[in-house]
């Protein structure tokens, strides 16, 4: 059997929970797994009767964000539908979502293709909706925490262009790496907050048509989906040259057995039923705001890495930065001092990447936010805090939060610029260590690092040792 | 005269609030006496769901003279009202008509109640009402047919059924019901009362039970029309969780009622009042309006209405589209009736099954079909567009006069029980949801009775004009008489 | 055009309403007889008329990204139903496991 006289069609769609503080139509928090199950829950999020959706402007300007970021067109009238079908997990019995008028469309995103060349992928639509609530499952029981209900969802849909499962992962983690860039979301996969689904078909080699297309639902990684879709390449093929009949249905991945499995058939698909959601009016989306909104962008996501290039980051440290989706991380922290742009990727390379693997928690899964590493890492520059100190603070940071001048002063991690404190301290060691104090009188100069050991001790983190270093060897000078 | 304490209840809502500034009695005594009436009422007439008389009293204790706020700034300390059912009442039951909310406790309270509640009024209790406002008799509930206080053998009109009777029986000065195609409007003029579909829009939709939500508008029934305008005044404004409320300034209409209609413009359909089905009594009622609107100093314009034998067909379809996915939350899960089958499909089967009325199933039926694959360019986008042609054509008509006359129903109330199919309800709306298809402001008022019954006419005005039909309607109404009203009625003898 | 019994049946399984073999009888025949009513709109030429979902309003309003206060368990549980559980946290129904 082989594969080589079919081409592979490939179609990708990626639904992302947008980074807003509240939910798409109601002022909850959108915070679903950070606060306890079912506490941020009102009568809209809950569907009670009466309720009314009220548009989130913040979900608008990441839409078109992102639409913009992946060089798609905006409309200036767009409109909800409701989508009707009925689960215990969509509270309303529809969700409101976008079909006739997305936000956007008409856009591509730029890959290296199977040939080595560069190739756009071209994106159908962006539309922004609302998530389900989330059900996990007890015993004979299925329980429902309502806490995503509501948060707010962009489904963004390619064209079917691609020609294998390398270049759908390659397109899914770029575009992962441009969504958390501008902000739009923070697409930790393990949190469910970037969901993947792909269709594929395979037709013989100059046909006009696509074959027979199935889809597989919600990939846990990129890696699986390109499994996946490998998989279902190659069984398209062998149902094809056994004879056999493909049916468009609905697949899902079998990790473990690295196999795909029929979840649903076409014969059940759903009849959505959409219609204009009446409890929303149309919505103009101005041009002028989508070009204050464009205009208020970071740059392009392929901009900045060639800047950083030219800051003189290694490619090495850009591959690292990107490796761990520190990109984003790394422009929000440098976006009001891009010229200290390599101080901060040094050390979110040298030092918040050994803190995600000694902590096992990837610095989107921290507590870290970018503001406060840019603020301990300009402590540390401005000899406010010691490199020991830095350390600490950031540990501090990553596990628990908070402003960094805040946790510092907390945990008196400030180096000491009283000489008074120091030259105090200095004075106990000698005075402690006085036998020492002699042997380097008495010419044996090598005592001097454990004086100065013990003083920086002494001081504890608060000790900058340029400082101690300096005034310890005036005391030595003295004694 | 002193008034006797059984009648407080029966006074207007003015007549109220002079009453409790004036300290002629109290909070408790008002509340005391609509209690009383509404008791003796109730076996025989059924307006009520739910009542709260320890939450009523409470509240009236809490209205000593001295909390009242003195002028005459229109509020409604101390004064008691009642609610359709299916406005959200904080920690109250609210079960829009419906078994499938039978025990549904809502933790919030509609926009309108929390106005409501902002400005003293007490609220007794809760409205029957016809399941999830789908019905046009009063019948269609889970809790059993409203009866009409004027002739308890005859339906009350619906949906907002028990509002209408509640404040027609005298129990209280007030009620708040909704309308999606006549559902204030028909049982106001079936019960002698005045009923208010204001501009969609105007009234907030935050905490209503939705049957067709680009349709529905909360709206005050009273039995004058100076309390229409008070209350309505109150309730009505922006607010910023109802995506469809108007943000345009509300001038307040209770100002400019007294003002007559001098110099207004006025339209009827001659024709259509000839046409046939409609009930002689209620086009001579249309033509004694026009008579004395002339007479007030109105000039009468007659026009065609062309599109509104269209109107039932489109506006069953809209309405029923919207209803079925409405009505797709009460999937057994959160809600209070459950009926356990094998497993989760089959609960939320039996759950609705048996959870709703045969009309709710129907009409859930209906408008799924109507939006599923294949059948959606037919029905729901058809409807749609023939809806923009009531939009423009009632734009333009409206644009050239200031309000526009027709009956409310086209025949007057039937005998409880009386079948008739779905079609031929659904006639009866067929004047009063051109409103709520074009969005427009209208008001049904009596104009008096025939055999022993009030009729009303309808009166349509534009965009945010409510104020020129109270104006309309309070010249009218000092040229009629209501005979043997059954608020003025004594309570009845005899116990529950 | 109308619809059949059968096809009653199908539909309210798709919008999970049991009916009996009489109601969808019953149901099948209005439905028929609103949809041939509802012929009448072919009179109109609307062909190019733009449909009217909401009424007036022609843009919805935006709200700010600011967050309200959400509602307590006790709220959940004084909703009614039983079907929220405090213990668990979470509202629970019957084992859901496949589509």
């Amino acid at each position: 059997m082989s594969e080589r006289k079919y081409v592979t069609t490939v179609g990708v769609e990626v639904h992302v929970e947008l980074a807003t503080r509240t939910k798409m139509f109601c002022s909850c928090l959108n915070a679903p797994q950070d606060v306890p199950p079912n506490t941020a829950v009102c009568p809209v999020c809950l569907g009670l009767p009466g309720s009314l959706p009220v548009i989130n402007r913040e979900a608008v300007r990441l839409g078109v964000v992102a639409a913009l970021a992946l060089n798609c067109a905006v409309n200036d009238r767009i409109w909800f539908e409701r989508k009707n079908y009925m689960y215990p997990d969509l509270v309303k019995g529809y969700q409101i979502s976008q079909i006739v008028s997305p936000l956007g469309g008409n856009g591509w995103l730029a890959i290296i293709g199977d040939d080595g060349e560069e190739k756009r992928i071209l994106i159908n639509r962006v539309h922004l909706e609302e998530d389900t609530a989330r059900l996990s499952h007890a015993g004979d029981n299925s329980l429902i925490d309502v806490n995503r209900s509501g948060a707010p969802l962009m489904e963004i849909v390619t064209e079917p262009v691609m020609r294998s499962g390398r270049e759908a992962e390659e397109y899914v983690r770029k575009l992962r790496a441009i969504l958390v860039y501008n902000g739009v979301s923070r697409c930790r996969i393990q949190r469910g907050e970037m969901r993947v689904e792909a269709n594929v078909s395979i037709a013989p080699e100059g046909a006009t048509r696509l074959g027979v297309r199935t889809e597989i639902k919600n990939q846990a990684g990129f890696n699986h989906m390109r499994s996946a879709v490998e998989y279902e390449v190659r069984r398209h093929a062998g149902v094809i040259e056994s004879g056999g009949t493909l049916h468009q249905e609905t697949r899902g991945w079998d990790d473990a057995n690295q196999r795909t499995f029929v979840q649903r058939s076409k014969e059940d698909a759903h009849d959505y039923r959409y219609f204009p959601e009446p409890d929303l009016p149309p919505l103009k989306i101005d041009p002028a705001w989508v070009k204050e909104i464009g205009a208020g962008m970071a740059t392009g996501y392929e901009d900045y890495v060639r800047g950083l290039l030219d800051h003189g980051l290694s490619p090495a440290d850009i591959e690292a930065l990107s490796r761990n989706d520190a990109l984003g991380f790394l422009r929000l922290a440098a976006a009001d001092m891009p010229e200290k742009t390599p101080l901060f990727a040094k050390r979110l390379v040298k030092d918040v990447f050994a803190l995600a693997n000694s902590t096992a928690m990837a610095l989107d899964e921290s507590k870290l936010r970018p503001a406060a590493f840019r603020d301990a890492a300009l402590l540390l520059e401005n000899g406010k805090i010691a490199a020991e100190g830095f350390r600490t603070l950031l540990d501090l940071l990553y596990r628990e939060g908070g402003a960094a001048e805040q946790v510092a002063r907390g945990n008196q991690l400030f180096v000491e610029t009283d000489h008074g404190a120091v030259e105090e301290a200095i004075r106990k060691v000698f005075a402690g260590n006085a036998a020492m104090v002699a042997e380097f009188k008495a010419g044996k100069t090598a005592v001097r690092n454990a004086l100065l050991g013990r003083t920086m001790k002494a001081l504890g983190k608060k000790a900058d040792p340029r400082v101690v270093s300096g005034l310890l060897d005036e005391a030595l000078k003295n004694a | 005269m002193p008034i006797a304490k059984e009648s407080y209840a029966s006074l207007t809502l003015e007549e109220t609030l002079a009453g409790l500034r004036a300290g002629s009695f109290t909070a408790s005594d008002l509340v005391g006496a609509a209690l009383a009436r509404i008791e003796r009422f109730e076996p025989a007439i059924n307006a009520m769901v739910t009542l709260d008389d320890a939450g009523a009293k409470a509240a009236a204790a809490r209205w000593s003279r001295d909390a009242i706020p003195a002028g005459d700034a229109p509020n409604l300390s101390g004064v008691p009202v009642a609610l359709k059912d299916n406005i959200m009442t904080r920690g109250f039951r609210t079960t829009c008509g419906s078994k499938i909310l039978a025990n549904f406790v809502p933790p919030y309270d509609a926009a309108t109640v929390e106005k409501l509640r902002a400005a003293g009024a007490i609220i007794v209790g809760k409205a029957n009402m016809d399941e999830f406002a789908m019905g046009s008799t009063g019948e269609n509930s889970a809790f059993g047919a409203t009866r009409n206080p004027w002739n308890p053998e005859l339906v009350t009109g619906g949906s907002s059924s028990g509002s209408a009777a509640v404040v027609a029986y005298g129990g209280v000065p007030a009620a708040l019901g909704t309308d999606t195609g006549g559902s204030i409007r028909q049982p106001a003029a079936f019960c002698g009362l005045v009923g208010m579909k204001a501009t969609y829009g105007r009234v907030s939709r935050s905490g209503v039970g939705a049957l067709g939500s680009s349709l529905d508008q909360v709206g005050p029934l009273t039995r004058t029309v100076r309390d229409n305008a008070l209350l309505y005044d109150l309730i009505a404004g922006h607010d910023p969780s109802d995506s469809t409320s108007l943000e345009q300034p509300f001038t307040p209409t209770l100002g400019e009622i007294e003002d007559g209609v001098k110099g207004f413009r006025i339209a009827y359909d001659p024709g259509l009042l000839e046409s046939e089905g409609v009930h002689r009594a209620h086009a001579d009622a249309v033509r004694a309006v026009v008579a004395m609107v002339k007479d007030a100093g109105a000039e009468v314009a007659e026009v065609s209405l062309p599109l509104v034998k269209y109107g039932v067909a489109a506006y069953y379809i809209i309405c029923a589209c919207e209803a079925s996915t409405n009505l797709a939350r009460f999937d057994g899960v959160r809600y209070s009736v459950r009926e356990t089958g094998a497993d989760m499909w089959d609960t939320y089967s039996k759950t609705r099954g048996l959870g709703f009325g045969e009309e709710v199933k129907r009409r859930i039926m209906m408008g799924s079909y109507a939006l599923s694959s294949g059948y959606y360019d037919a029905y729901y986008l058809k409807a749609a567009k023939v809806r923009r042609l009531f939009a423009t054509e009632y734009e333009k008509l409206l644009s050239g006069v200031d309000a526009v006359l027709l009956p409310v129903t086209p025949a007057p109330p039937r005998p409880i029980g009386q079948k008739c199919t779905p079609l031929e309800c659904y006639l009866g709306d067929v004047f009063t949801l051109v409103a709520n298809m074009a969005g427009i402001p209208a008001l049904a008022f009596p104009v008096g009775a025939h055999d022993g019954l009030p009729v009303g006419v309808q009166a349509m005005a534009g965009y945010f004009r409510e104020s020129a039909l109270y104006r309309l309607a309070r010249t009218v109404e000092k040229n009629v008489k209501l005979p043997d009203a059954p608020w003025a009625r004594p309570i009845p003898e005899g116990g529950k | 055009m109308g619809i059949s019994a059968t096809e009653a049946l199908r539909l309210s399984e798709m919008l999970r309403i049991s009916l009996s073999q009489a109601e969808s009888e019953r149901i099948a025949d209005d439905v028929t007889s609103i949809i041939d009513y509802v012929g009448l709109l072919d009179e109109l030429d609307v062909s190019a008329v733009d449909p009217m979902g909401t009424a007036i309003l022609d843009n919805a309003p935006l709200r700010d990204d600011v967050p309200a206060s959400s509602l307590d368990y006790a709220d959940l549980k004084a909703m009614g139903g039983g079907a929220f559980d405090p213990e668990l946290a979470a509202f629970l129904v019957q084992g859901v496991f496949a589509d």
